[in-house]
C-alpha cells in the first residue's frame, strides 16, 4: 500500500531570514522580491498585519509604517530548503521536492523500521529543523496527504483514514493546482469544496475543463495518479573565497573565479571527472545576494575550459554591486574518464575554434561575424580583387 | 563539362577586401598629390616614392584606369592613393 508523506512549511523566506538574523525576531518585517509589476512582498513576520503575499510593496508599506524591508534572497532559501530535503532523504530514499517549502516522501516499505504511522510522522517531523513550523500530512496519494498537511497545525501531522474522499469532501476547491481562470470558472458554478466536484460526476467536469477537469475530480476523490518524481541525489562540491575588501572589478573576480575552479577540480571527489554545471553565488555589500548558474554546453575537467566559458558568462553578467564574498558549487558531475585527443594538432585547434565559435554563437544568439581571409584573384592588378572575407565556418 | 572545383561559398557572404575609400587631396600644379585628409587629419606629402598607372577591363562599360601614387608623408608613415582617371576622383588604397 502506498503511504506518502507531504511536509510543508509556510512561511519558509520569513523563517530563513529570521535564523540568519535572529534579531529581527518579534519584529514586523517584509521580505520583497521584483516581478513585471515592480516591487512586492514575498513573505512577511507573523507581526506584519493586513498584508498578503504580491500585495505591491508600496501598499504594504503604507498598511505596515516602520516596518523593515529585506530584499528577498531566494539562492538563500533553496539552500535552506534543499538542507531540509537532504535530512528527509535520509527518512525515504524517495523524496519529491514540490515548490519551495513543499516536499513529498513516498513511505512504502518503511513501516517496519518506524513501526506504523505515528513512527513515520515523528521521523518526518524530526527530519525539519525547529523553528521551522513543519506541518505533515500522511495519505495513501499525494494530494491528499498535502490536503492533510495544510490541515495540521505547524509541528503537528495530520494522517488521513483509509477513505481520502471522505477526508477531503469538506476542503476547499482553492487546494487544487488550479490557474486563476479556473478557480473563477469553479467558483462561478458554485463549487467551492472538493466533496461538490466528488459529486458531480467526471463527465460534466471534462466536458467544462477538458483533461484538467477530470484531474480536477480524481483528486477530489482521493485518486492521485500523477507520477511521483524523485530527487536525484547529487553530490556538490563548494568552494568559497572571502575577498579582503568588496571586489567590484572583473579583474578582482576573475582571479578568484581561477582559484575556486583550481580548488573544485582538485577536490578529491572531482578529481578525473568532468563539470557539468556551475553555481556562483555571492554577497553584495548592502544588497541581495547575488547568483549566477552555467552548464557547460559539454562537460569539461580543464580549468582553461571553464574559465573561458566562465568568463564569457561573467563578462555579460548583471552584478549587482560589489561582491564580499563568491562562492562556487558544482553539481552533477559526469563520470567521463577522458576525451579522444587529436594526433594532429591542427586538428585539435579546429577543435577548440569550433568551440569557441560554439560558445560566442550561444552569447550572441545569432552566428558569430566571424570571417576568414581567402583569396579570390590573387593576381589582380586591382588590391580589392585579389582577397576577400568568407564566413569563417569551421 | 568540368565542374568547377571550387566550392560555393555564397556571393552574399562575401565582402572584397581593400575596397578603394573616397579621399580628399589636394593636387599641386603637376596635378599630382600634395596634400592628402586621413581619418580627419591633414597630411602634407613631403615626397612622391613611386607612381604606376592600371588600365583594364577597356572592353566593359565601366573600364578601369587609375593613376597610383605612393607617397611618404611629412612626419613619416605612407599612404597610396590614386586619380581615377575616368572620373577624376582621388581614392585611397591599401595594396
Amino acid at each position: 500500500m502506498t503511504k506518502i508523506a507531504c511536509v510543508s512549511i509556510s512561511h519558509l523566506p520569513m523563517k530563513a531570514e529570521l535564523r540568519r538574523t535572529p534579531i529581527l525576531r518579534g519584529k514586523r518585517v517584509i521580505v520583497t522580491t521584483r516581478s513585471d509589476r515592480g516591487p512586492e512582498v514575498l513573505d512577511f513576520s507573523r507581526e506584519v498585519e493586513r498584508v498578503s503575499p504580491g500585495m505591491p510593496l508600496r501598499e504594504a508599506v503604507s498598511r505596515c509604517k516602520g516596518a523593515t524591508l529585506i530584499e528577498a534572497d531566494d539562492s538563500y532559501y533553496d539552500v535552506v530548503f534543499d538542507r531540509i530535503v537532504e535530512e528527509l532523504l535520509d527518512r525515504s530514499p524517495l523524496v519529491e521536492r514540490g515548490d519551495l517549502g513543499c516536499a513529498c516522501l513516498d513511505m512504502r516499505g518503511t513501516e517496519e523500521l518506524y513501526g506504523g504511522d505515528d513512527g513515520m510522522v515523528d521521523a518526518v517531523l524530526g527530519a525539519v529543523p525547529r523553528g521551522f513550523g513543519p506541518r505533515v500530512g500522511l495519505a495513501e496519494s499525494k494530494f491528499a496527504a498535502y490536503a492533510a498537511a495544510l490541515r495540521s497545525r505547524p509541528g503537528r501531522a495530520t494522517i488521513v483514514p483509509g477513505d481520502a474522499a471522505t477526508f477531503l469532501a469538506d476542503l476547499p476547491v482553492g487546494l487544487l493546482p488550479l490557474s486563476w481562470e479556473e478557480r473563477t470558472r469553479l467558483h462561478r458554478f458554485s463549487l467551492r469544496t472538493l466533496g461538490q466536484i466528488a459529486a458531480l460526476g467526471v463527465g460534466p467536469m471534462q466536458a467544462q475543463f477538458g483533461a484538467r477537469g477530470r484531474l480536477f475530480w480524481e483528486l477530489a476523490n482521493g485518486i492521485d495518479n500523477r507520477p511521483f518524481v524523485p530527487v536525484r541525489q547529487r553530490e556538490t562540491v563548494t568552494e568559497s573565497l572571502a575577498f579582503p575588501v568588496p571586489a567590484t572589478s572583473m579583474l578582482a573576480i576573475l582571479p578568484a573565479v581561477d582559484v575556486l575552479l583550481g580548488r573544485l577540480l582538485a577536490h578529491p571527489s572531482l578529481r578525473g571527472r568532468y563539470l557539468r554545471s556551475v553555481a556562483m553565488q555571492a554577497n553584495v555589500l548592502n544588497r541581495a545576494a547575488w547568483t549566477k548558474r552555467l552548464a557547460f554546453k559539454s562537460p569539461v575537467n580543464r580549468k582553461e575550459a571553464a574559465l573561458f566559458a566562465l568568463r564569457s558568462s561573467l563578462e555579460d553578467a548583471d552584478i549587482p554591486g560589489p561582491l564580499e564574498d563568491i562562492r562556487m558549487t558544482v553539481s552533477g558531475a559526469a563520470g567521463e574518464s577522458g576525451t579522444q585527443a587529436s594526433l594532429f594538432t591542427d586538428v585539435r585547434k579546429q577543435h577548440q575554434l569550433r568551440e569557441a565559435m560554439r560558445q560566442l554563437e550561444e552569447r550572441l544568439r545569432v552566428r558569430p561575424p566571424i570571417y576568414k581571409v581567402m583569396d579570390v584573384e590573387p593576381w589582380s592588378r586591382l588590391p580589392e580583387r585579389r582577397q576577400a572575407l568568407v564566413e569563417f565556418v569551421p | 563539362m568540368v565542374k568547377t572545383p571550387r566550392k560555393k561559398t555564397g556571393t552574399g557572404r562575401i565582402r572584397p577586401l581593400n575596397r578603394p575609400e573616397p579621399v580628399q587631396v589636394e593636387e599641386d600644379d603637376d596635378r599630382r598629390p600634395s596634400l592628402v585628409v586621413t581619418d580627419g587629419r591633414r597630411a602634407k606629402i613631403a615626397s612622391i616614392v613611386d607612381v604606376w598607372e592600371i588600365v583594364d577591363e577597356w572592353w566593359r562599360p565601366d573600364p578601369v584606369a587609375r593613376r597610383y601614387y605612393r607617397a611618404a608623408l611629412e612626419g613619416g608613415g605612407t599612404v597610396t592613393v590614386f586619380r581615377d582617371l575616368v572620373s577624376g576622383a582621388w581614392y585611397r588604397q591599401r595594396t
